[in-house]
């Protein structure tokens, strides 16, 4: 590559997403299928930080809940 | 002796049985986006993740976007695809945060490196000074996404090619590959990316 590496890794992943945009629907699936995940099953693994809240944020709202709740305690 | 409500909701938080939901599952009940999109988005919040400040991980990435979705603060305009426009805001947000991140550092004293000396040469003139974590980190993912292809010289020659900013057009050109071989190397990358997408792991 003849640019700088952020220039460079910057185009690329705009490259890249592009061919994720086009990609079909069943590439998707077959990649999970591929990784013995089946994301027609409830709670499967292929949504792991999308259909739930990363470890960080839920720390962050679970703090908040509490101090509210602390809050209206005192 | 009943249980509260309060104390229900205090014990359920405590003990993580009742997890909010978040901004992606939302827009999945609302029917924005099918469970295949938020695969396809989970696999490019990933690729962007790469360019991401450490102290931001790919699903903060992709949930901040269907947040600023959902809260109307991006209004999706009518005749674009919502995976595309999602991913549109996952890179204005990923910009926002490298921004902020540089007008904290710029209030920082600034001593001259030789990193300063080297990316001075090698810059280009429409870009704005770079930043040196940024390059850091740019340096180490360009070679993970390598190491991705490691096996696939031909894969290996389109993402320097992309890197340079060239078509599709164009880097098949430059290889000398006909339409067929340059669609079945596209194809072998997608597959490597979205394996590399579905993998688990939160923060990575």
């Amino acid at each position: 590559m003849s640019v700088r590496p952020d220039v460079g890794l910057e185009r690329l992943i705009h490259g890249l997403e592009q061919e994720l945009l086009e990609a079909a629907d069943e590439e998707f699936l077959a990649g999970a299928q591929d990784l013995g995940m089946n994301p027609a099953m409830k709670g499967s693994a292929a949504f792991a930080g999308v259909k739930d809240l990363s470890p960080q944020l839920l720390r962050a709202l679970r703090l908040a809940y509490q101090l509210r709740l602390k809050g209206e305690d005192a | 002796m009943a249980r509260t409500v309060k104390s229900y909701v205090k014990k359920a938080i405590t003990e993580e049985v009742l997890p909010p939901q978040p901004p992606a599952a939302r827009a999945l009940a609302m029917k924005l986006v099918t469970d295949c999109d938020l695969l396809r988005l989970k696999v490019i919040a990933r690729l962007h993740g790469r360019s991401l400040p450490p102290d931001l991980c790919w699903a903060d990435l992709l949930q901040e976007a269907f947040a600023r979705v959902l809260d109307g603060s991006r209004a999706i305009p009518p005749g674009v695809p919502t995976v595309a426009f999602l991913a549109g805001v996952m890179r204005s947000i990923k910009a926002e945060h490298w921004r902020r991140r540089r007008r904290a550092n710029e209030q920082q004293p600034v001593l001259a490196s030789d990193y300063q000396l080297v990316a001075a040469e090698t810059a280009e003139a429409c870009d704005p000074q770079p930043d040196p974590e940024r390059w850091l980190i740019a340096a180490q993912q360009l070679e993970a996404i390598g190491t991705l292809f490691a096996q696939d010289p031909v894969a290996l020659q389109i993402i320097a090619g992309l890197g340079d900013g060239l078509t599709a057009e164009e880097i098949r050109r430059s290889l000398g590959l006909n339409k067929t071989d340059y669609d079945s190397a596209r194809r072998r990358m997608r597959r490597a990316l979205i394996r590399a997408g579905l993998t688990l792991g939160v923060r990575t």
